[in-house]
This record gives structure tokens, sequence and C-alpha cells, in this order.
């Protein structure tokens, strides 16, 4: 446990001495900020506009949570779809490739402290920019009348979060298998990416493959939660696609070695 | 003492090292001889834990490096032939965290990256980026890092690689210290290097033992220039 959090402190540091971090969170909080801001005027309208138009009924539907929240997370979701590949592509490729992996496996530690370290790592970074994006429900609390509720808010949240995990388990796989940061990074994106699509047939297939597809999607299980549906089924789905992915990682860093 | 036993191995059909078996007594140091390509750095890293042999074994101080891969690594300092370094890092921070995963103690890793910082001369850039540091100051940070953990045995490829004759001989006289209670593996292709630093000659090529014997018993007798072409390129090269 120990020598997890070594590492993971040794690559958290090295996001910030490099120009990423602060290049990742910064454009993170621009586009977030980007999308909140629309919204939220969208929603401004809407209201104006019913309030103008006198009708009552459809004004007592429109809520902060399902017009702006929702739609918000939809979009921080495809951000960390873009960013997190970017953040997870030089974890390995560049240990690889400044020969550095050298030190790492002659010293005493277990291949999975390492792949463990560094997927840590990026967890807490991506705890980081999720942290920024909580400036818009704070704003929506103090201006919102009636503020939205904070249930859908907290497990959207906790969704974002553990849909990035997923991200991050696939890029750092995306990472191990070159020396190259680039191509870690086409990897890792293409891979999220279809993950993140792969249900589109799915109406058109039907059936149980149809089933499937929706159930692998990583978009189609974060619906739920973010409107406040927690199901068990999508827990064990999140924790069951990342440790796939962190377990390949751990078999391709082992045949590496072995090579 | 390290003994090696029968070891192999294949990269697809080719053998790059081909049943090497020796025995190193503890506290000397071995010259790890042989043209490029001979098999020198696959050996080396196959004792440094890097990789797995792919038969035929290696104990260190009585543990073997497959099954007990873990413990080994604390007792083993290695320079690969290019430093391992993050170029990100500086001096100080970088030796820390090597002393960190090495195992070091914690409440010991200040002592212990002062003495090896003294030793290798690197008290003037210990704030510096490593990115930005010359090649002879790299090397010293590379072999500052092998031997943070006081390891009992030292792996060092090629260590005086690119570096001015100032800095060989500075890099030769920082081996010789070092040696005394550690064992030393060496690799490098300077002869005269090794007549002055190494107990013992061990010849590869082809990754197949030619020749291995200790320095005094070579002194006097053999040339090792003459010894090294014969055992290598059959004595007619050059």
């Amino acid at each position: 446990m120990k020598n997890i959090w070594k590492i993971a402190l040794k690559e958290l540091k090295s996001y910030f001495v490099s120009p990423i971090g602060y290049v990742v969170l910064s454009l993170f909080s621009v586009l977030s900020g980007w999308f909140f801001f629309n919204h939220a005027q969208r929603f401004n309208s809407l209201v104006t506009f019913y309030m103008m138009s006198r009708q009552p009924e459809t004004l007592n539907q429109l809520n902060l949570n399902t017009f702006v929240i929702v739609p918000m997370f939809q979009e921080l979701l495809m951000l960390l779809n873009v960013f997190l590949p970017a953040v997870t592509m030089r974890l390995i490729a560049e240990e690889k490739r400044q020969k550095t992996i050298e030190l790492l496996f002659t010293s005493p530690l277990y291949t999975s402290e390492i792949i463990l370290g560094k997927y840590l790592s990026v967890l807490l970074f991506l705890a980081m920019m999720l942290g920024l994006t909580a400036a818009y429900p704070v704003i929506l609390f103090v201006y919102g009348r009636p503020g939205p509720e904070i249930i859908p808010i907290i497990t959207g949240y906790a969704g974002l979060f553990m849909v990035g995990a997923c991200i991050a388990s696939v890029g750092l796989f995306a990472s191990s298998i070159t020396e190259n940061q680039i191509v870690a990074f086409a990897v890792g994106l293409s891979l999220s990416l279809l993950f993140y699509i792969i249900s589109m047939p799915a109406p058109a297939v039907g059936g149980i493959m149809g089933d499937i597809l929706n159930y692998l999607s990583l978009k189609g299980q974060f619906n739920g939660l973010a409107n406040a549906f927690i199901d068990t089924r999508v827990i064990v789905y999140y924790a069951s696609f990342s440790f796939t992915w962190l377990f390949i990682t751990h078999r391709v860093m082992e045949g590496f070695r072995v090579r | 003492m390290i003994r090696v036993n029968n070891l192999c191995k294949y990269y697809g059909d080719v053998a790059a090292v081909d049943h090497l078996s020796f025995t190193i007594e503890k506290g000397r140091i071995l010259g790890f001889l042989g043209p490029n390509g001979a098999g020198k750095t696959t050996t080396m890293r196959m004792m440094s834990c890097f990789m797995p042999p792919s038969s035929g074994s290696v104990s260190i101080n009585g543990m073997d490096i497959a099954t007990q891969s873990i413990m080994v690594r604390k007792f083993i300092g290695y320079l690969p032939e290019n430093p391992p370094l993050y170029t990100d890092m500086r001096v100080d921070e970088y030796l820390e965290f090597v002393a960190g995963i090495k195992g070091v103690q914690q409440d010991r890793i200040p002592k212990q990256a002062a003495s090896v910082k003294a030793r290798c001369g690197l008290d003037d850039v210990s704030r510096k980026l490593i990115g930005t540091l010359s090649k002879g100051y790299r090397q010293r940070v590379g072999i500052a890092q092998s031997i943070i953990n006081d390891p009992e045995v030292l792996i060092l490829d090629e260590p005086t690689i690119g570096l001015d004759p100032k800095q060989i001989a500075e890099i030769r006289t920082l081996i010789k210290s070092l040696a005394g209670e550690r064992t030393v593996i060496l690799s490098t292709h300077i002869l005269p290097e090794v007549s002055l630093i190494c107990d013992d000659i061990l010849i590869i090529n082809k990754g197949k033992m030619m020749f291995m014997d200790s320095m005094d018993n070579i002194r006097g007798k053999h040339d090792l220039e003459q010894l090294f072409l014969k055992y290598t390129y059959g004595g007619n090269a050059g």
C-alpha cells in the first residue's frame, strides 16, 4: 500500500511539473463552464417565456436538475472521454521510452503496485477536475429559486467519477502497449469512445444482443445515476470494467518484462 | 556471493545468453567483457531481476532471483546502460523517490541521500532539474541511485560510457571505494579500466562464456587486449 502511494505521489507531482496538469485543468474548466453557461442561459429564457405566456403547469415542470445539471453532466462525460486519455497517455509509455521502467522493474515493487499507483494518481487528478466543476451547482444553489435537488447532483458526480475511473483504466492500458504517447492517446481515446457509443445500434439490433450492447455502454450506465437511480448492477459494471482493463494492463507489463 | 547456474535467455530462436555458469565471491569486482551484442546487458538484466531467465538460475546471497525476486531486489543496486532518470525531477527529489521505492526506511532517507550525494559529487547540483544536467552528472546521478539502498551487490552496465577522461577517472575511484563490502559486476569496453579496477575477468561471446580468471593470474602473464581478441574474435581481428 505504501509503495502504491509513493508511485501515485510521484505521478501526481509530475502532472504539475509539466504543463499537462495546468493545461488539462484549465481547458476542462473553460469548456465545462461554457456548457454550464449555455444551459443556464437557455433555462432562463424558457422560464421567462412560460411566465410571459402564462402557462403555470409547464412552468412547474421546469427545474434546474433536468434542464441544467443533467445535460451538463452528459457533456462533462464527453469531455472526460477526451481529456482523460491525455492525462493517462504518458503514464507507462514515457517510462518505457525514457527506460525508467528498468528502475521500477528492478526495485522491490510488484507490477500490480506500479499499475495501481499510477491508476490512483489519475483518480486523484480526476477528482480535482470534477472538484473544479462543483462551482456550477453551487451557483445554482445560491441563485436558483427554487434551487436544484441535491441527491441527483451527488449521485451524478459519483457516476462521473466512476465513468472517469473506467476511462482511466482504458487509458492506462493504452499507455502500456506503446512507447509513443500519441499512439497511447489515440488508442485510449478510441477505446473509451467506443465504449461510450457502443449502444448506438442497440435499438436496431434488439433482443438479447441489444440488451448486451446497452449494458456495455458507459453512457447508458450513467444516465440512471444522473437521475438519482442507484442500481447495484451499475456499480458492479463500473468496478468490473476498470478491474478488467487494469488486469490486462498487468498482463501486458509482465509480458513486456519477459520479452 | 553470486552463483550463476546454466543461465539461458532466448529471443525467439536466438540464444542471447547460452548456458552461462560462474561464481563471484563476496567483495570482488568482476569485469564483464565481450563485444557488442555478446549478451552482457541481457545477463545483467536477468541478474538485476529486470527480466526472468528462459532457463537456469541465479542466486544472490543464497536467494533465487526467480522465486525470491522481491527480496533479492532489496539487496541489489543496478545502473542500466541508459541511466533511468526522470528528467523533470530535481536531483534531491529523484534520489528521495528512488530511496523510497527501494525500501529504504523513511527516517533514514535524508541521511542516505546526503551520503550518496557527497560520494558521487552531486552536492552542487542537488536542486537542479535532471534534464538540465550534463552527461557526466547524469551518469553520477545514475550511480547515486544504484547505491542509495546500500546494496550488497552492485551491477553497473557500462558506467563510464560517454564520459571524458577526467570523469572516467573519478567514476573509477568511486567504484573502487564502493567495493570492499559490496560485490560489484561491471561491464565495459575500456580494457585499461578493467585492469585498474577489477579483481576478476569474465569474457563472453555470443552468449557463451569464453574465459574467466582472476586479475592476479593474468597480470604479467597475458596482455588483456590479446586475451580479449583471442576469445572474442579468434585472435585475428584488428
